[in-house]
């Protein structure tokens, strides 16, 4: 009988525990459909950022990245890697994979892919800092910022070297 | 008897410690081959053979680890990789690619990938801004000082097509896409092929795999590399020569028993064999600085022909020492026969054969030696109690012999060699050096799990380029770039992978820097560098070459005598014959491969075993026909035709299709069906001469027998076809008293 209220008490304190274990994790909506997006990059030695805008198409296991203005550039994440609209047609790009990946993943909240690869913690006004576990994300990738309330609306890419990348996200819907 | 005659059996003792002494020096020293495929003659030219000596493509070894959660399996991969090995180097990717990213970082705009440079040579200058302006908007980084040093983002473009591959790089190992499974690459410091430190160096590695499953019961773990099937067979082979020695000499020793009811016989068949061996592995040691363990297995059969002439010996001895003396001749006739055959195979150009041509030549001559100066003093006449059933079993078969009608046993005999003749005609020869070896099931299974991963599991076949210098090599291979690329497309092979994709010519590099800083002044370039308000970098000169570039793929350019052979590396080669062909039309490119090499060596060898079947088939029937009569030399030709040819319809029948190991079983046969040919035809008594050949033939085949069962395919093959052959030459040979008891002479000799 002590066993078993033992085992009741366990339980009733392991489940808060998950359920805040899942909070963190479940921190942002997994994002389906279409969002605009505009980038501002800064890079060193550039004394102007460099800005962008366009739009994610978001489908179950792929993502288009399009960058409409100021030129026309599309990249394409699926399961087989990221590949780049050259010539009308997608060709391979190897630098870019991960990058791919990352932002199918966060956009999609894919905790396993995010667990495995960064350490979590919440930050300052609604935002979530990833920090590469290990080389050679960690060579590339100080930290990356999430921020939003509900859904994810900015994504803060700080690079090794000094360049950094905001991307602030808009559904479509909230457009006009 | 002189004083000298006394003093022979001595001498040959003497001689027999030496060498014994010789083995226990030399024994612990040596190294033992166990690689079927450097046991064939290359059928490659020198260079070619020059450059496969240094190809350490079988040094790689591949884990995959799985059936965890993604973090469980890194701390099992990070618990395996903190435990180092001796002789294991585990590769570091992530490592590497840093270091890979560094060196372009810090040679920024030399290196430019062939497209970037024909439009940079075509003058297309508006394409190049393009792809940079929409590498520039995109959200990937940048190498640091991208801009200052090569505005057009030229070598971050260069770095980025090159292949990725399927899975995904860490620092220390690769993981897949889905986070189901890591993989562990390393290389040995030592031959795969070198049985002692590479079975020590698995051990080590098998010992830390079990403790990780022990740790992680759910871990799954696939080997793969040559390392794992190379110490399987020599392990297997160690134990087949063993296993299958001692039951061979287990039934010999039951079968002396069974005989003369006595322990005297196993000293002096003791006698007989001992020597055979001692003298045979100091042969062998003396004559190859690396011998193959494989030898030793088809060497176990010495022990079953040694036995035949303690046999004859003994019988003989134990009769009387004029019988011994009548029997001499024969065993002599026997023993050149014999060595004949053996010395058919030590001209092969195959290592593996004549390997054990020197052996048997040795050991065979040790035995006839041993018997001629050693049973005699040994054993004095009547000493043994001869069964009296098995003398009188021999007897009724002899008996049951003579009945038989002579031309009915020509009759039959030609007639039988001939629909023999013509099913062997119409039989399947295969030559895969592949189906010599196998592995066990578990482990081949284990492979193709890590290869369907895809990632650096490369062809056996390669292309080489020749060039006069390292230099000379990148720029052929960079030429080339654009056509591998092609046949890449067309689907003759799924990936290539080179030093030209790493890395270019110097002459390369200052070409792309002119035709840059000629760029750089163009309208197109200036409008671009006024926008991102930057200034045209001053042209580099700080090339990037094999000597201060550090990269794993350095290791595919080798120097060959004054040459260099730059080695591109293909994957899944689906079209060879297309290759081939294309290959053809390039001066200095060349498609290397080994297996299809060793496969026309094999071809080769299997044509000359043919003839040197046929050429040894005639010089016996010189020989016998010199010493017994042609009547007597056509009729053992007879015997030996339709046993040869039954055991190798048989082994047809067995395996399908024939391999080159039944043929040097068939020259074996042709050995001992000699042998009984030389006796049946002799004027020995038939009793005792049936004796003999039945007690010998009888541990022949159970020597043989045995080997059928070996795990490696092409000892089975043999020994299956050995145990054929004996048998059915012991039950013909018989039949040779009835078509030449003419010849016979009552208490003969030769």
């Amino acid at each position: 009988m002590i066993r078993l209220g033992c085992l009741l008490l366990l339980t009733l304190l392991l489940i808060p525990a998950q359920a805040t274990a899942s909070q963190t994790l479940l921190r942002f909506k997994p994002l389906q459909g279409q969002l605009n997006f505009n980038q501002s990059k800064q890079l060193q030695g550039l004394p102007v950022a460099l800005k962008s805008s366009g739009y994610i198409k978001l489908d179950a296991e792929q993502l288009l990245w399009h960058t409409t203005a100021p030129v026309d550039s599309k990249l394409l994440v699926s399961p087989a890697g990221v590949s780049q609209w050259q010539q009308q047609q997608y060709v391979a790009v190897a630098g870019s994979e991960f990058v791919g990946q990352l932002m199918l993943a966060v956009l999609q909240q894919q905790h396993q892919f995010i667990n495995a690869h960064f350490a979590l913690s919440d930050a300052d006004n609604d935002c979530q800092m990833l920090h590469p576990l290990q080389a050679p994300l960690s060579n590339l990738f100080v930290q990356i910022r999430l921020c939003g309330e509900a859904t994810l609306q900015q994504i803060v890419l700080q690079e090794s070297n000094g360049n950094s990348t905001t991307i602030d996200l808009q559904p479509e819907a909230n457009l006009d | 008897m002189t004083k000298l005659a006394r003093l022979t059996p001595y001498s040959w003792l003497a001689i027999i410690i030496c060498l014994l002494a010789y083995l226990l020096v030399q024994l612990p020293q040596r190294q033992w081959s166990s690689s079927i495929t450097a046991l064939l003659p290359a059928a490659a030219e020198p260079w070619q053979q020059q450059l496969l000596g240094q190809v350490n493509s079988s040094r790689q070894v591949t884990l995959k680890l799985s059936g965890l959660p993604l973090p469980q399996l890194r701390q099992a991969a990070t618990s395996l990789l903190q435990q180092p090995i001796e002789g294991l180097s585990w590769h570091q990717p992530g490592a590497l690619l840093s270091q890979l990213q560094q060196q372009y970082q810090q040679h920024q705009s030399l290196l430019l990938s062939p497209q970037a440079m024909q439009l940079l040579q075509q003058g297309q200058y508006q394409p190049l801004v393009d792809a940079a302006w929409q590498r520039l908007y995109s959200p990937a980084p940048l190498l640091s000082e991208a801009l200052s040093q090569d505005p057009l983002l030229l070598t971050q473009q260069f770095m980025e097509q090159q292949g990725g591959g399927t899975l995904m790089l860490q620092q220390a190992w690769f993981e897949t896409r889905q986070g189901d499974a890591i993989v562990l690459y390393a290389e040995t410091a030592t031959d795969p092929f070198d049985r002692l430190p590479a079975s020590v160096l698995q051990q080590q590695l098998a010992q830390q795999l079990s403790a990780l499953s022990t740790q992680w019961p759910q871990l799954h773990i696939a080997r793969s590399g040559v390392l794992f099937h190379a110490v399987h067979a020599s392990a297997n082979a160690s134990f087949e020569m063993q296993f299958y020695g001692a039951i061979s000499l287990l039934a010999i020793l039951l079968l002396l028993v069974f005989s003369f009811r006595s322990a005297r016989p196993l000293l002096l068949a003791t006698v007989v064999l001992l020597p055979a061996i001692i003298a045979g592995l100091a042969a062998l040691l003396l004559v190859f600085a690396q011998p193959h363990v494989l030898a030793l297995v088809f060497a176990t059969t010495l022990i079953g022909i040694a036995i035949d002439y303690s046999f004859h010996g003994m019988l003989a001895a134990n009769q009387a020492r004029s019988t011994f003396n009548a029997m001499l001749p024969s065993l002599a006739l026997g023993l050149l026969t014999t060595l004949l055959g053996y010395l058919a195979l030590l001209w092969l150009p195959f290592s593996l054969l004549q390997q054990v041509a020197v052996f048997m030549l040795a050991g065979l001559v040790a035995a006839f030696i041993s018997v001629w100066l050693l049973l005699p003093l040994l054993l004095a006449p009547q000493q043994l109690h001869n069964s009296y059933w098995l003398q009188q079993g021999c007897a009724r078969i002899t008996q049951a012999y003579q009945r038989a009608s002579a031309l009915w046993v020509w009759l039959i005999g030609l007639s039988a060699s001939a629909v023999v003749v013509l099913l062997l005609l119409q039989g399947r020869f295969s030559d895969d050096v592949r189906l010599f070896s196998q592995s066990p099931p578990g482990l081949l299974q284990q492979e193709a799990e890590v290869r369907a991963l895809g990632a650096q599991q490369w062809d056996s076949r390669f292309l080489v380029l020749l060039a006069d210098n390292t230099e000379q090599a990148l720029a052929q291979e960079h030429a080339l770039q654009s056509t591998l690329t092609q046949w890449q497309q067309q689907g003759w092979f799924v990936r290539w992978q080179g030093l030209s994709q790493q890395l270019t010519s110097q002459q390369q590099q200052a070409a792309s820097q002119q035709l840059l800083q000629q760029a750089y002044q163009s309208p197109a370039l200036q409008a671009y560098l006024s926008q991102l308000q930057l200034q045209p970098p001053p042209a580099r000169t700080d090339w990037l070459t094999t000597a201060n570039f550090a990269s794993p793929l350095l290791k595919q350019h080798f120097r060959v005598g004054t040459q260099t052979a730059a080695i591109v590396l293909l994957q899944q080669v689906s079209e060879v014959a297309l290759l081939q062909q294309a290959v053809a039309q390039l001066p200095a490119v060349y498609l290397l491969d080994p297996i299809a090499d060793t496969n026309d060596s094999l071809q080769q060898l299997r044509s000359q075993l043919v003839i040197w079947l046929l050429l040894a088939l005639l010089v016996s029937i010189a020989v016998l026909s010199w010493r017994r009569g042609i009547k007597a030399a056509l009729a053992s030709a007879l015997l030996l035709t339709l046993a040869i040819g039954a055991a190798l319809c048989f082994s047809l029948w067995r395996q399908q299709q024939l391999n080159v190991f039944n043929l040097v079983a068939a020259l074996l046969v042709l050995a001992l069906a000699l042998d009984y040919a030389v006796f049946f035809t002799s004027g020995l008594r038939k009793t005792e001469v049936m004796q003999a050949v039945l007690l010998s033939a009888a541990t022949s085949c159970l020597a043989f027998g045995m080997l059928s069962f070996s795990q490696t395919p092409a000892v089975a093959s043999f020994g299956f076809t050995v145990f054929s052959g004996v048998a059915l030459s012991a039950l013909l040979a018989p039949l040779l008293t009835l078509i030449c008891h003419k010849e016979a002479v009552s208490g003969g000799t030769l």
